[in-house]
């Protein structure tokens, strides 16, 4: 194709890139002008502007897409073009591999891309393709507990990790204890994660960016796809809403079905109950040839029932109820709109609401007595946003970005009822916190092939009675040598306004979310990042190596001993802020890794050394400590493998080294009793810890499998999928369960070590018209 | 790109020197715990020695006890060695020859094995206006404890009941749960200004006619070692999981244990 024009004037071509199937918008398309060295991509909106003063070839390229070429003639006027691509029919060429690979450069500065491709690549527990999952592949990222979805990158912990669905916080990614995500892989578009480097339009994590933009749906004719497994179901249905093509609706829905099987296996004596959903919904309009409107939500919620009831002729029948019950909301509004080719913006407005509730009643019931206590705990966190991003090409050289951001959070950390036949007990803690912030960023291309990434984001966080006013520079430097490697640098500094008090990271619903105080300053982290990349166009691998170096400031965590949940305490008094500390950590690795991304043969392997060494004055006597997420090796590995093109074979491989855990050493003679005073003291057996994380557990490692077969049928595509977890079966180390044994020779104490899951097959079915 | 490779991680190992991770160099079996209270209203020194055990090995307590240390108290001029009581499997001083008394250091050292633990306390300061009442409606019974805190100083306080009946103390006697609480039974109060303490608690009466109210001023020691096993022995029951792991609290250096103080005021009241 060819755009007719003049020669030598300098003018913008801009435009939409668009699934042509779909009418989707494309987000990280490679936008090249082959003959100027002069780049870009596509916004998270599709949207691309290059500043062009020559005849040349635009090329437009993304994984899993074939290559689009558009012949450009200059012109004395900018250029609106809007392209759309064709998915590649076995999406294995090499696509333009070179223009992947320079603009990869400017990518890996701050981030790295996942296509959902690569994400149902991925073997997955039960067949529940996971996007978060997908990301504990990538080195300098650790999972949390036994196929959790929970996962802690480069040294910080798991709320350190900001997840954004549409713009809106996800404060809570988990189901089912973390073996899923909330993230329905089948309404999602793009997965971006940042782990150091960050730009600066992003704040307030001080770990690592996961943004995640869901689909916006076909605008060509209705599309579905859908899936059975062993566990849940999910459809996603999508299409346009006029005939126009200038609107379309995504919807799509997931729902767990192991509530009739759970009530099946109970007993009358004890039964288990569980359930969890999702529901994504999304639509959008075209309003004129400027400005696009895209209105989002997600709701999502986890349900955990435990009863027990025993039943005693002679004494009465004694009932013990726990539920935990946790859920996130979120909702979205963006209006786009283009100044002129030169200036785009987006206005966010956003709604979150992450709720969780832990209750235990105890009920007892006799013919002469009756007693009922009733034990809540509740937390809410809501916020509201409102930010606007604008994007400015004033050149080929330079790209500018700013914005202003501004949330309200409501934190409702505590919120207690206690009820027995005797009294009622209630406190709540309210929140109500202003976050602001103004950013400005400048991607600047010093040279042909100097690339500088600068940025100052300056923040203002107004607790009670006090406003922390913090600016937070970023640096990014990246230079492509003559033989094609890639040197990265990058500098930030980045500060957390809101912290997850977590008692085990498992990602519970227990997890309190909560403010910077005046008692508690926000956390602080600087991040020292170098890195080197080299790809090799005609294996069509790229490798890279990244060092790091970061300072973490005024963390703060449980404790020893302390309950968030504050049992045992009297709720009027209890206050978050007195069961918490604060402290400082460091952390260091060097991650490499090696990635394939085109052929029939794709996957990475990474490998990261790290260490993590935490110190809080009132933890652990003072003395410096491994925290959870030190762990040493990680070696990660995952392929798939084309046998033929119906058939796929996929396999991962995990290696963790042990995880610091405190668990008993041994025991000793203590000096005590609850009751009767001092004068009621007398010697009785203790556990001995010794100190924090006083051990490692032993190494994790698991291989998963998956084979799928796919077949076009009449009017749709089906997919049968049959996986294995844990394939060889190795028993992990979940957790360990601490036993007195107090038998007629004598006392013990026994530390053993439980394993979740064992080898889990799985089938699923799944379609697409 | 080597030169730069090498230096950055040699600062990132160089600026880590400070933060050296202790690693456990002490076998379990080694162990010495060593367990003292002194009180001014005591008239005996007494201190319990042992050792630790390693997990799965079933024992007695007897096993445990160390019977050859050297125990040694002293108020800084005076000193007092504990000997070892093989009926009571603890070590004890009679008649004591160091005076303990209110707002004095102590020490304490224990020589076992060509090795060396010490540590120190210093008795707290008593409650000396503690004013406990009480009031009967129907079978539940309030009680009522409170006194001054003297000073501006960090004081903390164990209080405890007892309900008894007359003549029978062994056989029928209820501790008293402060606050109501059903989880806690004796309470911690710490205090961090002058003001009147007050502390309300109610429970059934059934056959119960006396009630012996103890408060116990106690030292930081003391105070630290009660709430860390308090928190080791409490059950989280339905919330069992969602707490942090439990560390013991010691001031013995080189072992484990506590060496600390208290001071008592008692009251006792007739259920009428």
């Amino acid at each position: 194709m060819v755009v007719p024009g003049f020669v030598n004037a300098q003018f913008v071509m801009s435009g939409y890139v668009k699934d042509i199937t779909t009418g989707e918008s494309l987000v990280g398309v490679s936008v090249m002008a082959t003959n100027q060295k002069r780049y870009t991509t596509t916004n998270n909106y599709g949207y691309y502007s290059i500043s062009l003063n020559a005849q040349t070839t635009l090329e437009f390229s993304l994984l899993g897409y074939e290559k689009f070429a558009l012949k450009v003639a200059t012109e004395n006027a900018n250029i609106r073009k809007d392209i759309e691509l064709n998915q590649s029919v076995r999406a294995l060429e090499a696509v333009n591999v070179t223009a992947e690979s320079i603009n990869q450069s400017e990518r890996l500065l701050s981030g790295i891309k996942l296509t959902i491709k690569q994400i149902k690549d991925i073997p997955a527990f039960l067949g529940e393709k996971d996007v978060v999952k997908a990301i504990q592949f990538l080195p300098g990222v650790q999972r949390g507990v036994e196929g959790s979805s929970a996962f802690f990158v480069r040294g910080g912990s798991g709320d350190q990790n900001l997840i954004i669905l549409d713009d809106a916080v996800v404060y809570n990614a988990n189901h089912f204890f973390g073996f899923f995500s909330v993230f329905n892989p089948d309404a999602i578009k793009s997965v971006e994660f940042y782990k150091g480097g960050f730009p600066a339009r992003f704040g307030g994590r001080l770990s690592s960016i996961l943004d995640i933009q869901m689909k916006e749906g076909s605008r060509k004719g209705l599309h579905g796809e859908g899936g059975i497994g062993i566990l849940a179901s999910r459809l996603t249905l999508e299409g346009p809403i006029q005939k126009n093509k200038k609107s379309s609706f995504l919807v799509s829905a997931r729902r767990t079905y192991l509530d009739p099987f759970l009530y099946l296996i109970g007993s009358e004596r004890s039964r288990f109950n569980y359930s969890f959903y999702d529901l994504n919904a999304k639509i959008n309009f075209d309003i004129g040839s400027k400005d696009k409107l895209f209105i989002s939500g997600y709701a999502g919620n986890d349900k955990l029932t435990v009863t027990e009831i025993i039943k005693n002729s002679n004494i009465g029948t004694r009932t013990f109820i726990s539920k935990i019950g946790w859920g996130n909301n979120t909702f979205t509004t963006r209006w786009n709109h283009l100044f002129n080719e030169k200036l785009f913006s987006n206005t966010t407005a956003t709604f979150t609401n992450y709720a969780s509730n832990l209750i235990g009643i105890s009920d007892f019931k006799s013919s002469s007595e009756t007693s009922y206590r009733k034990d809540a705990f509740a937390t809410l966190m809501r916020d509201f946003g409102l930010k606007t991003d604008f994007e400015f090409y004033p050149n080929a050289t330079n790209q500018i970005k700013f914005g202003v951001n501004l949330t309200n959070h409501l934190f409702i950390p505590t919120s207690f009822e206690v009820n027995n036949t005797k009294f009622n007990n209630e406190n709540k803690e309210v929140y109500n916190n202003v976050e602001a912030s103004v950013y400005a960023e400048d991607i600047l291309r010093l040279a042909d092939k100097l690339l500088l990434h600068s940025g100052l984001r300056f923040n203002a966080f107004f607790a009670k009675n006090k406003t922390y006013l913090m600016p937070e520079p970023r640096l990014s430097l990246s230079y492509a040598t003559k033989s094609n490697y890639f040197l990265k640098a990058s500098y930030v500094l980045v500060n957390q306004y809101i912290n997850l008090l977590s008692n085990n990271s498992q990602g519970l619903s227990s997890d309190l979310w909560v403010p910077a105080t005046d008692k508690f300053a926000p956390q602080r982290s600087q991040i020292y990042t170098f890195g080197v990349e080299k790809t090799l166009p005609k294996s069509q691998i790229s490798l890279s190596s990244e060092i790091y170096f970061k300072q973490l400031n005024r963390l703060i965590a449980i404790k020893e001993g302390a309950s968030i949940v504050g049992y045992g305490a009297n709720p009027a008094e209890f206050l978050w802020e007195e069961n918490v500390t604060s402290g400082k950590g460091i952390s260091f690795g060097s991650e490499w890794m090696i990635r394939k991304s085109y052929g029939r043969l794709t996957g990475l392997a990474s490998y990261t050394w790290s260490k993590t060494i935490n110190v809080f004055a009132e933890l652990n006597q003072g003395k410096p400590f491994y925290p959870r997420q030190d762990i040493r090796h990680n070696f990660n590995f995952v392929g798939s493998f084309d046998i033929m093109p119906k058939i796929k074979i996929s396999a991962s491989w995990l290696f963790a080294s042990g995880t610091p855990v405190t668990i008993p050493l041994g025991f000793f003679l203590g000096f005590y009793a609850q009751t009767g005073g001092i004068q009621g003291f007398s010697p009785n057996y203790n556990a001995y810890y010794g100190g924090r994380n006083n051990t490692r557990t032993t190494a994790y490692h698991r291989a998963d499998l998956n084979i799928s077969f796919t077949k076009k049928k009449k009017k749709f595509v089906r997919t049968w999928e049959l996986g294995a977890f844990n394939v060889y079966n190795r028993s992990n180390i979940f957790y360990y369960s601490t036993r007195t044994v107090n038998a007629q020779k004598g006392f013990t104490y026994d530390n053993t070590p439980k394993s979740l899951l064992p080898v889990v097959p799985s089938v699923t079915y799944a379609f697409k018209f | 790109m080597k030169n730069i490779l090498f230096i950055l991680l040699m600062l990132a190992f160089c600026s880590c020197e400070k933060w050296q991770v202790e690693a456990p160099n002490l076998s379990i079996r080694e162990l010495v715990v060593v367990n003292s209270l002194i009180s001014p209203q005591d008239s005996i020194l007494v201190a319990y020695v042992s050792r630790g055990e390693e997990l799965s090995k079933i024992v007695k307590i007897d096993s445990l006890v160390i019977s050859d240390a050297k125990v040694i108290i002293s108020d800084g001029f005076k000193q007092q060695e504990l000997f070892f009581n093989r009926k009571n499997r603890r070590y004890e001083s009679l008649p004591i020859s160091v005076k303990i008394t209110e707002n004095k250091q102590y020490s304490m050292i224990i020589s076992y094995k060509s090795k060396t633990y010490e540590a120190t306390c210093t008795v707290p300061k008593k409650v000396e206006n503690l004013d406990v009442k009480g009031q009967l409606t129907g079978s539940d019974y309030t009680l009522t404890a409170s006194w001054i805190d003297t000073d501006d100083d960090k004081n903390t306080y164990l209080i405890s009941s007892l309900a008894l009946t007359k003549n029978q103390f062994s056989a029928s006697q209820q501790s008293i749960i402060w606050d109501n609480q059903a989880l806690t039974t004796d309470r911690i109060i710490t205090s961090r200004s002058k003001q009147t303490l007050r502390y309300t608690g109610t429970f059934r009466t059934f056959k119960y006619n006396l009630i012996k109210t103890t408060v116990a001023a106690i030292d930081y020691n003391l105070e630290q070692y009660i709430i860390k096993q308090g928190e080791i022995t409490t059950d989280g029951g339905v919330f069992e999981g969602f707490t942090e792991r439990k560390i013991n609290y010691s001031n013995i250096k080189g072992g484990a244990g506590v060496f600390g103080a208290y001071n008592e005021s008692r009251n006792e009241i007739n259920i009428k």
